[in-house]
């Protein structure tokens, strides 16, 4: 069993057939080649697959990819307009928040939904709202600064 | 982890959904996905057809009218956590929705799907005892009722037949001047709660009225404390009544032991919470 | 006169990682994101069994009739062109090795060891034939507790492991009982250390392509350790090593996890070799927490004995490490009892020191390294201990350690177990981390909070962190068997001026793209961006050993700094012999070369780069080329630290909530402070997660009960404070370049900072008491309360 699909990532419209039960974040993976949303757990806990769907942050490994039928996606991959790295990612290598690199992807997918909507969040609130997202590599202390930055930032540009 | 096969249908209308069901035999409502979806990532679960709800509308409202907010079964619990209409009618349920999972769990997480799902350790089964509510249903006869606090039977069970579809919930709204306070207690933020209190009392002269404490994960579906709420009535809104009342939070409940946490200290924590509760929501009143 | 201003140097500098816009902008290369013609991909039949005879593998007929199934593979079949991962030690008396096939053939001695493999056009697929089939096993007793392992009637896991028993190193001293029987005080504890997993957020991958036509084999790991991986697997499958590349590519982290041979490897060359097409396999979350290499579950005793004046008169720890079913390649469960049992002085004067480690085989997933590798249990018992102590004779924590740390003016101090520690300041190092978190203030603050009913405190860790593992502690240690340590750099600078560092270790995240490049380009006055480091390919980086044991900046960067040096002394005779001058006469800033006092006529790195390859315009004793590889035998320099925190404990649930968390440390020369600091923020977090959430757990049958994230917890932003990191910088003295490791140093020291907050904490609930279980669950601080507690 196959069924049609059209799903907008990135601003660029896909057509597919695809079975149900394949996952959003392989079909993102293995069928467009956005290879950036990485799977971290394949449960929803760890958070490394996590993109913008219509807007707002959900774990492509917890969709199957035939409900994201008439949504608009945006991964990592369509974070920076060309050469203009998005603020969130200048702010991450600014502030060293990336080692392995592995959780960054979701990572700041995640933070640019939470400076959206809470452009005046503190530290405490930030850590809060990123528990969603495991990173092992740094301790999160310079993901909570790049990501404080760049609220700064994208604040400021509205 | 990927998941096993299984054939998809996404019907329109309530009706055809559930014809879908009774053609279909295993098959299970898909909403958001977040409960289900991982344990069929696990292969522990293997429905053999998933009917998807998304498209079937009018189940995407939160309104309030007639004393009552109604919230329909798709609505996500992110857009609970943040409406300003719940949290200036019923702001106990937009602060325990906040309390679900993460962000982006509440972004596709439903109210509908939580209920149905009938974890004991999750917020809104607790929420649709802590306040008077009534779950809509749709299933072969058509619409019907549940009293929210009959909904969840079991541990992963409740009383609605396998080709029902939990379409929304109905909460009626308390007196506005009773005072109430959700507390929960996790190892990490956002992990499923070790243990959970809702509490929602009246205070009229000096003197606690109409009582509601209600213990989540602590038995195989959330329950009532009625033994807690019996050394609350009438007495005077203190510490000592609500220490002495909350002892008794403990020998009402059922807990089980896990990797977490032991039967022991999940009791010890249900007492520790109410009477964390029970303060939190007289002082919540008192400072209004 | 021309004024010529040297650039500051990039050694030191704060540069933004080179590396970065890949990983920003999702274009990165890891195993998992690659798809090739062809491919097909693998998923294991696992044992739900934790000891037992496996009698058979059945419905393989009805696995292969699916469409799509290609192949099941089982252990009978793979063990005719695949030898059993062993790990050899020779050298060591009390050792015995067991032999583990890549696929259990008769036996499985854990939950989670594979069975079968099935190879598949997809993982769907692939997952569904391993419904299909069914692995037979007939159950065996099983052990998990590493003490009842070794008795005479346990269940025996190897025929040839007596006792289960896979390492004993006793550093005996019969002065020890005496001088602590002799002493006026002496404390001892015990304490079980958690069973940990490094989580890695990228599980191990692996894809082999076998080429008929050219019968080369390519093999690309997530691993740490590339060319010892080319090495093993080319062994073990019998297969030409020159013939074999391995390539390790992004790497989502590793800690250690992946510096071991894995069964993986093997399998899936074996697979692609014999169905001559591209095979993947990439291990998922439920995989990575059950089967791949486990860490750091240790029993360890400790017992600390002082003289009237509160310093050690004497040392007695024993740790016996659960080494879990194997024995993984090339460290063996022994290294995290060893690493302990040997570094648990820490930098204090210890007199007389008596300390044995063993390991244990037991029906869990095996025990390998991760970050810290012993040092910090060992770190714990000194630590915890000594917090003991000082509460047990009414002294100052903080006192005890001022009277018993090692001083500056001792260095280079030959430990008790025979390690050098070159260079260090512990005290100074500990005043600083104390002054910066208030320690005076902290406890005035304390008894207020206790006034007002909150229980808040304050703890140490200090340690010296044993880096490096160079070639001579390879060799004194007998670990050379498997691993001599050294490290190869190649640097070769292009006609155009470009720069190209080739070297053996493997950055998985700590970014060595950059740091590198900042040594390189030191030495060579060049713009960093004209250098390029190549790494983790055996086929265009020398052979070397990977990065683990916070090796990579002394091993790697010595050798890149030397063999650059080579580079800038030829450029030099080159830029001589250019210019016509006398070699002494040549100086050499800034990339370019000139006749002292003449820098207007200097010649540029490319420049001479054109005449040494290009033109052959040199001299007759002088090589064409510019291009030097230098091999380095490294030390072992030692960094230390000292890591404070403060907590606050509700001692109505338990919960501990950590309120501040200040690093001194001194790592010597740092090449880029940004990524030092990055490391240790890492490495605490990791520690936390040790002392406080994670925790690998079989039932008593060796059942296996943390298979997902919601099981195993390992802490978020929310759990892990804001840390504060203060430098201090004693050069090393051995080292190239003054430097020293400090990759694990973050995680070694917060198991002993926290617990000893917490013990703290409670002591208006329930006096000091030993915090004798890892992690600190709120469960187990308020039974402490319970059991201890005046009611």
């Amino acid at each position: 069993m196959t069924l049609p699909i059209s799903v907008t990532v990135n601003g660029t419209v896909y057509q597919s057939e695809v079975t149900p039960r394949l996952l959003l974040v392989d079909f993102l993976r293995e069928n467009l080649r956005l290879v950036g949303t990485n799977a971290g757990c394949e449960h929803g806990v760890c958070g490394t697959c996590t993109v913008l769907l219509d807007g707002n942050s959900v774990r492509s490994c917890l969709m199957f990819t035939v409900q994201a039928d008439r949504t608009e996606i945006i991964t990592v991959e369509g974070l920076a307009d060309g050469d203009e790295l998005h603020p969130m990612q200048r702010a991450f290598t600014a502030n060293h928040a990336l080692q392995c690199g592995f959780c960054t992807p979701g990572m700041m997918i995640s933070a640019i939904d939470v400076v959206g909507r809470y452009p005046d969040v503190d530290e405490a609130e930030l850590r809060e709202h990123l528990s969603g997202n495991i990173c092992r590599c740094t301790g999160y202390h310079n993901i909570i600064v790049a990501v404080q930055e760049a609220a700064v930032e994208l604040k400021g540009g509205q | 982890m990927k998941p096993p096969r299984f054939d998809y249908e996404r019907p329109t209308s309530l009706d055809e959904a559930v014809a879908v069901l009774v053609a279909n035999e295993g098959a299970k409502v898909l909403a958001g996905g977040q409960s289900l979806i991982p344990m069929m990532n696990f292969r522990l679960a293997s429905p053999p057809v998933l009917v998807d709800i998304s498209r079937i509308p009018d189940m995407e409202q939160i309104a309030v009218a007639d004393g009552q907010l109604s919230i329909g079964g798709l609505v996500t619990h992110q857009a609970v956590a943040a409406s300003s209409e719940v949290v200036r009618v019923l702001p106990v349920v937009a602060e325990a929705a906040a309390l679900i999972g993460h962000l982006a769990i509440r972004n596709r997480g439903t109210v509908g799907g939580s209920l149905a799902h009938s974890d004991p350790a999750a917020e809104w089964p607790l929420l649709c005892r802590l306040v008077d509510s009534r779950i809509r249903v749709h299933g072969p006869q058509g619409p019907g009722i549940v009293p929210g606090d009959q909904l969840n039977v079991g541990f992963l069970e409740t009383c609605l037949g396998e080709h029902d579809i939990l379409t929304g919930v109905d909460f009626t709204l308390p007196p506005p001047d009773s005072c109430w306070a959700f507390v929960e207690f996790t190892r990490r933020h956002g992990d499923f709660a070790l243990a959970m209190v809702g509490v929602n009392l009246g205070i009229n002269s000096d003197a606690i009225t109409d009582p509601r404490v209600v213990l989540g994960a602590l038995d195989s579906t959330p329950i009532r404390a009625h033994e807690v709420e019996e050394a609350l009535v009438g007495q005077p809104p203190t510490d000592e009544t609500f220490d002495a009342a909350a002892a008794l939070a403990a020998e009402v409940c059922n807990p089980v032991d896990d990797v977490h946490a032991t039967a022991g200290y999940r009791r010890h924590l249900a007492t520790v919470l109410t009477a964390r509760a029970l303060r939190a929501a007289r002082d919540r009143e008192r400072m209004r | 006169m021309m004024d010529v201003q040297p650039k500051p140097s990039l050694v030191g500098a704060r540069v933004q990682r080179v590396e970065d816009p890949r990983f920003l902008r999702g274009t990165t290369r890891y195993v998992g994101n690659m798809q090739m013609p062809g491919m097909v991909s693998v998923a294991f039949l696992r044992s739900v069994q934790a000891h037992g005879r496996v009698l058979a593998v059945e419905g393989i007929e009805d696995a292969l009739s699916l469409v799509g199934v290609h192949r099941v593979l089982t252990g009978t079949e793979l063990a005719e062109r695949c030898a059993s991962i062993v790990v050899p030690w020779d050298t060591f008396v009390e050792y015995h090795a067991c032999e583990q096939p890549p696929i259990a053939i008769d036996t499985v001695r854990f939950v989670g060891e594979i069975v079968a493999a099935v190879v598949a056009d997809d993982r769907y697929l692939a997952e569904d034939a391993l419904e299909l089939l069914y692995a037979d096993i007939d159950p065996l007793p099983a052990v998990t507790n590493p003490l009842s392992a070794m008795a005479a009637d346990a269940p025996q896991l190897h025929p040839n492991v007596p006792r289960n028993t896979n390492y004993r190193g006793h550093f005996a001293n019969p002065k020890a009982d005496r001088a602590i029987g002799a002493s006026p005080y002496s404390v001892s504890m015990q304490v079980r250390m958690n069973r940990h997993t490094a989580l890695p957020m990228e599980g191990l991958a692996v894809l082999a392509s076998f080429d008929p036509n050219s019968q080369d084999l390519t093999l690309w790991s997530s691993t740490q350790m590339p060319h010892m991986v080319r090495s093993k697997v080319a062994e073990w499958l019998d297969f030409p090593e020159n013939r074999l590349r391995v390539i390790a590519p992004d790497v989502g982290g590793g800690f250690g996890q992946k510096a071991n041979v894995q069964p993986e490897e093997l399998i899936i060359s074996a697979l692609s070799l014999e169905l001559e097409r591209p095979v993947k396999w990439v291990e998922d979350r439920q995989e990575n927490l059950a089967s791949s290499y486990q860490a750091k579950e240790e029993v360890v005793d400790c017992t600390l004995a002082f003289d009237n004046d509160g310093r050690i008169t004497a040392l007695k720890a024993r740790f016996v490490g659960d080494g879990g079913a194997y024995s993984a390649y090339p460290w063996s469960p022994s290294a995290e009892p060893l690493m302990a049992s040997t570094t648990v002085q820490g930098p204090y004067v210890v007199p007389v020191m008596d300390s044995e480690g063993m390991c244990v085989h037991t029906n869990k997933a095996t025990s390998s390294v991760y970050r810290g590798v012993g040092q910090p249990a060992g770190t714990y018992a000194m630590e915890h201990t000594l917090d003991m102590a000082a509460h047990a004779m009414g002294v100052d924590p903080v006192d005890l350690r001022r009277r018993n740390m090692i001083g500056a003016g001792a260095f280079p101090y030959t430990s008790t177990f025979g390690g050098v520690y070159d260079s260090g300041q512990p005290i100074a190092t500990m005043e600083l981390a104390l002054e910066t978190v208030g320690y005076e203030s902290f406890r005035e603050e304390q008894a207020r909070a206790r006034a007002e009913g909150r229980f808040i405190g304050i703890g140490q860790g200090s340690m010296m962190e044993l880096t490096t593992f160079g070639y001579h502690e390879m060799k004194r240690t007998g670990w050379n068997q498997r691993v001599s340590a050294y490290e190869t750099a190649r640097v070769t600078v292009d006609p155009g001026g470009g720069v190209t560092v080739r070297v053996g270790t493997q950055s998985h995240g700590q970014g060595h793209e950059t740091t590198f490049a900042q040594l390189a380009a030191s030495v060579l006055g060049c713009e960093l961006e004209q250098v390029t480091v190549v790494q983790g390919d055996t086929d265009s980086s020398p052979y070397g050993w990977g990065t683990w044991g916070s090796r990579s900046a002394v091993a790697g960067g010595g050798a890149i700094l030397q063999a650059s040096e080579q580079v800038r002394e030829k450029a030099k005779r080159v830029a001589a012999h250019l210019l016509e001058a006398a070699f002494e006469d040549i100086e050499y800033e800034d990339g370019s070369a000139f006749v002292r006092g003449t820098p207007s006529r200097a010649l540029s790195l490319g420049a001479i780069a054109q005449a040494a390859i290009v033109r052959g315009d040199i001299s007759d004793e002088e090589d064409p080329g510019l291009d030097e590889t230098f091999t380095y035998k490294p030390p072992s320099p030692y960094a230390q630290a000292t890591h404070v925190a403060t907590v606050e404990v509700d001692i109505h649930t338990g919960q501990v909530k950590i309120l501040r968390y200040v690093v001194a440390e001194d790592c010597g020369q740092m090449i880029n402070p940004t990524i030092v600091e990055g490391q240790i923020h890492g490495g605490v977090a990791q520690g936390i997660g040790g002392v406080l959430y994670e925790h690998l757990l079989y039932d008593e049958d060796g059942q296996f009960l943390s298979g997902s994230l919601m099981d195993y917890l390992v802490p978020t932003a929310n759990e892990v404070p804001s840390i504060e990191i203060k430098h201090m910088i004693t050069h090393s003295t051995v080292s190239k370049g003054g430097i020293k490791g400090m990759g694990e140093g973050g995680a070694v020291a917060p198991l002993a900072a926290i617990a000893n907050a917490v013990a703290d904490a409670l002591v208006p609930v329930c006096g000091w008491q030993p915090i004798d279980t890892l992690p600190i669950t709120p469960e187990s601080v308020l039974r402490r309360i319970e059991a201890h507690g005046a009611g």
